[in-house]
């Protein structure tokens, strides 16, 4: 520590000062022939307000990821070639020697599975949904279905780190923060990334909390997990005998410790300390209010399911994220484990599917009976999608589905977004025929719904900007109402 | 010297040609050998302009001491000399350039003016150089205005040569025009004119006018160049313009000059279709047929749908951070936008005094947001000074409707929530004569369908949103919960612990193992105590729903807690929880297996020894166990039970063999082993469990060894 402290001081003598300052203006001209728009001030400066970069159409995003991958083939993408082929090899042909998981490459034979679930059409869209999802089917004609989406990833931990951070790597902001760096907080009480978990009964994956991490950004936009218990913010009361005075008094001292010490050091992260210490003072406020639902109507728990009040739940999870939307949390990301069904895909996926499919169902009503569905923005899916033809064991009424990156569906409703079916895959299920999706294309346009333009929400870092979208992705205009 | 008195004696008769040239320039006609000489004009001015500011830098800041020298003097001169001469000529050649086409506009005229006076000036200074370069004020005055002057000239010809604020365009912030909204598109203005702009006004502007073509105005632009029209309809590549444009870029004549910036495909696109379809100058783009060529090109490049445009003034900044605190957040629509949005939050902080406060920003706010503050009827008459508002929420406010008539200044309001509020359909009917209102959102009050029908009868833009109403809907609903920390009974009898989330529902139970129902079961209340090993079946009843399934939790009774264990045998690496301990410490584990709370086993029977510091007087053993038959974890095939006074002296008190599951069960489950024998006072106990061997013939892992898994072992 001496040493640390010595050091530090040697920062600030004139030897130093002077060396540093030559070589300080030949680094700056250097610099700005290598970053050309080093000295200009105007449009970087605009871009760091915190404000959108034009009118958004979603204010906020409620993100209902389902974490484990949900078999589109199952509930959206209906290929009855499939089950007319039921049992037969999956064509070379159609696979063109694409990439397996390390679970089936051993596998002789690739039988294709046609779904044993019924589909029906539903809404202006004539929307194909499983009837796994009677209530998402209720609301088709909110939903905004991307059948093509697609990804690089074919495993869990990279395509879910990909889906949030835009990187298969896990050192990059996830989705949450960069809206919380690019447009700052609604409600100064409440975090602008709020993240909230749940487990199905199906086949599970982690999620670590690398998947809302600041990354390189001020650790401010980190996401703040929830927990799943009755308490979803720990620790929020005041201990005995310490009333809120008494508190304010105290965080006022840190504060002056802090900024005597940020001074010292100058150490950003000394700053996010007091701003979150502040933060936590309001929260203490904000907080319980949001997270009582005995004030709830009946006709609410009756909308979401009397699930909603379980603390730890989907549903309860939905109805928070409602609470926490409305009150201003820019993104709320739910994850909800269980879809990994690699075996006994039908057997699972019920269980996963009255998990969900109500309180997703009830979240679009909810909000939009409020007239908060303009301005907020629904996503539901997984990280990729699931194989067409059977992992292990096929039966008539049994199969499992491996991981399937090349295609797969997710539904957006509210914030903008145009309802209506988009894409269509092949005949299989197994490519995408037209319009496909890519992940960057698929941020770029989550963040153009939020007034922002992908390539403009930069940060730099280790002497280079990074995006969200990293150097690609394309705004879908055919998505966009 | 020479040369020196030469070049002086040279330069009145330059001065007077340059004199005589400028006057009569409109008549001149240039040879083409002179062109060559004119075109030289950009290589040389910089010569005048470099000596004329060395020369008055010589002046300015050379000292007294220096200026005494005769070679001072000289070195004066001669600046001086070079720069009129160099002036001269410069302006000469530039007269000679000014001459060619595509160089005549009001810029050149004040350029040509300024560089002849430059040269006569500074031949007038040298002429009475003597009399100026005494020192003082005023020879500073006048090198000072030569230096003015000449930057003025020669700025003036760059801005033609490089266009206008060719310097500093590069950091200058972009002020390119807004890209028109959709609807409001016009063909020429939003979407042709500013290619021009971009690719081709470069030279083909007023003051450069290449080809004699200037693309300023559309009379310029129809009149073309001096090749004539730009373009013509009827021929097949659609005349001069697009002819030129398609053309190779190798091509001499292809346009843009090749090396300036290219037209992208989208771009030539755009223009083709324009003048195909007869190079219309006022068509707005909706007045386009849906499928037209243009029309598709233009929903590409102009917005989707148009940003709401406002005509108002940004407020002033400060006062928006002023006004803006922790629980009333003002922010821009926007980068660049004038319009506000105001969010409140807390409501404990909201009175109708920070409505007030926000009287500054009342043109500027075009959302406000009061959600669940507690607004009252008389604060509507604030609201209505918002007169640009767009959305306004009062959701869950206390606004119970009667003066919903205020609002009706609101000329722009699209949305307004009034969700939870206690309006009823009558005060409604003063919001059917907002001109811009679409939706009203009215869920959960008083407000019927009927109601929104007929609301809506009245103005059919209005849509009025009654939302979802649970009255129909019947449900099941979700079971108790037990939450007894653990199902353990000791000497103290337990207060049984179950809870059900949705309110007023009754829960009801049975000790026997029955099923409860609604009618004999005894009804749970806090005051239930279990004393003795027991099944507690439970289920949840509420009028107008469907009674939730059974759920049931086996309560374990242990009378004498052992002071100390040991295990004889080790259990499984993997599964040795926190020892001997784990048996005794009444912490019953959940159903995952590596929650650290079972003890495993499976290549050796499990063998623990209890101890009790005082003799107890046991007559049953009951040990709890997981079942996972997918898990390969089976119910041990023998239990024994030993006690004695010591380790030494112990007598088998009992062997059971408990039953074997006979097919595959998918369940995970807890399960217990009962040991009774006669009453024996013991302070010893020793517990044998054997796993089973071989996994029976219907079992996936047929053959291989079971697992047992324990976590508690209860004394009674």
């Amino acid at each position: 520590m001496e040493k640390e402290i010595l050091e530090h001081g040697l920062n600030y003598n004139r030897r130093k000062f002077l060396s540093r300052l030559s070589l300080g203006i030949g680094s700056m001209a250097l610099g700005s022939l290598l970053i050309p728009d080093l000295f200009s001030s105007g449009s970087e400066e605009t871009i760091m307000a915190g404000l959108p970069h034009f009118a958004p159409k979603a204010k906020r995003i409620i993100y209902l990821f389902q974490n484990g991958a949900p078999s589109q083939l199952d509930l959206f993408d209906y290929k009855p070639k499939l089950q007319e082929m039921h049992g037969q090899d999956l064509p070379a042909s159609i696979r063109m020697g694409q990439r397996l998981t390390g679970m089936t490459a051993d596998q002789t034979h690739f039988p294709l599975a046609g779904t044993v679930f019924k589909f029906g059409e539903y809404g202006r869209a004539r929307a194909q949904i499983s009837e796994l999802l009677p209530y998402t089917a209720g609301v088709a004609d909110d939903l905004c279905i991307i059948k093509t989406i697609w990804t690089e990833a074919i495993n869990h931990d990279p395509a879910l780190t990909f889906f949030q951070t835009g990187a298969q790597v896990g050192n990059r902001p996830s989705m949450g923060a960069w809206l919380s760096y690019g447009l700052g907080s609604e409600n100064k009480n409440l975090p602008a990334f709020c993240v909230l978990l749940s487990k199905g009964k199906g086949n599970g994956q982690g999620v670590y909390s690398k998947l809302w991490s600041n990354g390189f950004l001020d650790s401010i936009h980190q996401g703040v997990q929830f927990s799943s218990g009755e308490n979803p913010v720990l620790y929020l009361n005041n201990p005995d005998a310490i009333d809120k005075a008494d508190r304010r008094k105290m965080l006022d001292k840190i504060a002056e410790l802090n900024t005597a010490s940020y001074q010292q050091f100058g150490d950003p992260e000394i700053n996010t300390k007091i701003q979150q210490y502040e933060m936590a003072f309001r929260m203490q406020t904000a907080v319980p209010e949001i997270t009582d639902m005995s004030k709830e109507p009946e006709s609410i728990i009756k909308l979401y399911g009397p699930d909603c009040l379980v603390p730890g739940t989907y549903a309860a999870n939905c109805l928070l994220a409602r609470k926490l939307s409305e009150n201003g949390v820019r993104f709320v990301q739910l994850y909800h484990q269980g879809w990994d069904a690699h075996g006994d895909l039908p057997g699972q996926i019920k269980g996963q599917c009255k998990d969900v499919d109500q309180a997703s169902a009830a979240l679009i009503t909810d909000l939009k009976q409020r007239g908060l569905l303009d301005e907020t923005l629904v996503i539901w899916g997984g990280e990729f999608g699931r194989t067409n033809y059977c992992q292990g064991k096929l039966t008539l009424d049994n199969y499992g589905r491996d991981h399937h990156p090349r295609c797969f569906t997710v539904w957006m409703a509210g914030g903008g977004v145009k309802p209506g079916v988009y894409g269509e895959t092949d005949e299989f299920g197994y490519n995408i025929a037209s319009n496909p999706v890519h992940v960057h294309d698929f941020h770029a346009t989550i963040l153009n719904q939020m007034g922002l333009d992908h390539e403009k929400l930069t940060f730099r870092h280790l002497g280079r900007r990074y995006r969200l979208t990293d150097v690609a992705g394309k705004v879908i205009k055919d998505l966009i109402a | 010297m020479k040369i020196k008195k030469l070049v002086a004696a040279s330069l009145l008769p330059l001065n007077i040609l340059l004199f005589f040239l400028l006057v009569f320039s409109s008549r001149l006609v240039v040879p083409s050998w002179l062109q060559v000489i004119g075109r030289m004009h950009p290589l040389i001015l910089h010569f005048p302009i470099v000596l004329v500011l060395l020369y008055v830098a010589w002046q300015l800041f050379a000292s007294e001491n220096l200026k005494s020298h005769q070679w001072y003097k000289d070195v004066t001169d001669i600046l001086l000399l070079a720069a009129a001469l160099s002036a001269a000529v410069t302006a000469l050649m530039g007269l000679f350039l000014s001459r060619e086409p595509g160089y005549d506009s009001d810029a050149i005229a004040w350029h040509k003016w300024l560089g002849a006076s430059t040269s006569f000036v500074l031949y007038a200074f040298y002429s009475f150089r003597l009399k100026i370069e005494r020192g003082g004020l005023f020879s500073y005055a006048s090198a000072l205005s030569i230096a003015v002057l000449i930057a003025i000239a020669s700025h003036l010809g760059a801005n033609i040569t490089h266009g206008e604020n060719f310097v500093l365009a590069p950091v200058t912030p972009d002020k390119k025009k807004q890209v028109a909204p959709l609807e409001d598109a016009v063909v020429y203005a939003d979407l042709v004119q500013p290619i021009l702009q971009a690719k081709c006004m470069g030279c083909h502007n007023s003051s450069k006018a290449k080809g004699e073509l200037v693309m300023d105005t559309k009379e310029l632009l129809l009149k073309g160049g001096k090749n004539g029209k730009l373009w013509d309809s009827g021929r097949a590549d659609l005349g001069l313009m697009m002819h030129r444009i398609h053309l190779p870029e190798e091509e001499k004549e292809h346009m843009p000059p090749a090396g300036k910036p290219q037209l992208s495909i989208e771009e030539m696109s755009i223009l083709y279709a324009w003048i195909k379809g007869g190079s219309l100058f006022d068509k707005r783009v909706i007045d386009l047929p849906e499928k037209d060529t243009l029309r598709v090109l233009a929903t590409k490049v102009l917005k989707q749908s148009a940003d709401e445009q406002y005509d108002f003034a940004a407020a002033d900044e400060k006062q928006i951070q002023k006004l803006t605190n922790n629980n009333r957040i003002i922010s821009q629509v926007a980068i660049g936008s004038p319009a506000l949005v105001v969010n409140f939050y807390n409501k404990p902080f909201y009175d109708s005094k920070q409505l007030e406060e926000l009287k500054p920003l009342e043109n500027q706010v075009v959302e406000l947001n009061l959600e669940n503050m507690g607004v009252k009827d008389e604060d509507l008459k604030i609201i209505s000074r918002f007169k640009n508002l767009r959305k306004l929420n009062l959701n869950f406010t206390a606004v119970t409707g009667k003066t919903l008539g205020e609002l009706k200044n609101l000329q722009f309001l699209k949305s307004l929530s009034l969700s939870g509020t206690t309006v009823k359909s009558g005060d409604l009917t003063a919001l059917t004569s907002l001109p811009k209102l679409k939706t009203v959102y009215l869920w959960n009050t008083s407000v019927v369908s009927k109601d929104a029908e007929y609301l809506a009868s009245k103005n059919k833009n209005i849509s009025f949103q009654t939302g979802f109403k649970g009255d129909t809907v019947v449900l099941k609903l979700t079971p108790p919960i037990f939450q007894n920390e653990q199902p353990i009974i000791t000497a103290q009898p337990l207060p049984l612990e179950l809870k059900q989330y949705v309110n007023g529902t009754t829960i009801r139970y049975t000790l026997d193992g029955k099923d409860p129902d609604s009618v004999n079961s005894p009804v749970y209340d806090k005051n239930v105590v279990l004393k003795e090993d027991v099944t507690v079946r439970a289920k949840a009843f509420k009028p107008g729903w469907i009674s939730s399934d059974i759920i049931q939790e086996h309560f374990f009774k242990t009378t004498y807690v052992a002071d100390s264990a040991v295990l004889v045998t080790r259990p499984d690496a993997r599964y040795k929880g926190a020892g001997a301990k784990t048996l005794i410490d009444l912490d019953k584990s959940d159903l995952n297996a590596g929650s650290g709370k079972w003890l495993g086993y499976k290549d050796s029977n499990m063998v623990a020894v209890m101890m009790y510091n005082k003799p107890v007087e046991a007559k049953n053993v009951t040990i709890s166990l997981l079942k996972d038959i997918n898990g390969y974890i089976f119910p041990p095939v023998r239990a024994e039970i030993w006690g004695g006074t010591d380790e030494k002296n112990m007598a088998l008190l009992s062997r059971i063999e408990p039953k074997q599951p006979e097919k595959t069960e998918t369940e995970r489950i807890n399960i217990s082993v009962s040991c009774d024998f006669k009453p024996t006072t013991v302070k010893c106990l020793k517990i044998v469990l054997v796993p089973i061997a071989k996994l029976p013939e219907w079992h996936g892992g047929k053959g291989s060894k079971g697992w047992i898994f324990v976590d508690e072992v209860f004394v009674n």
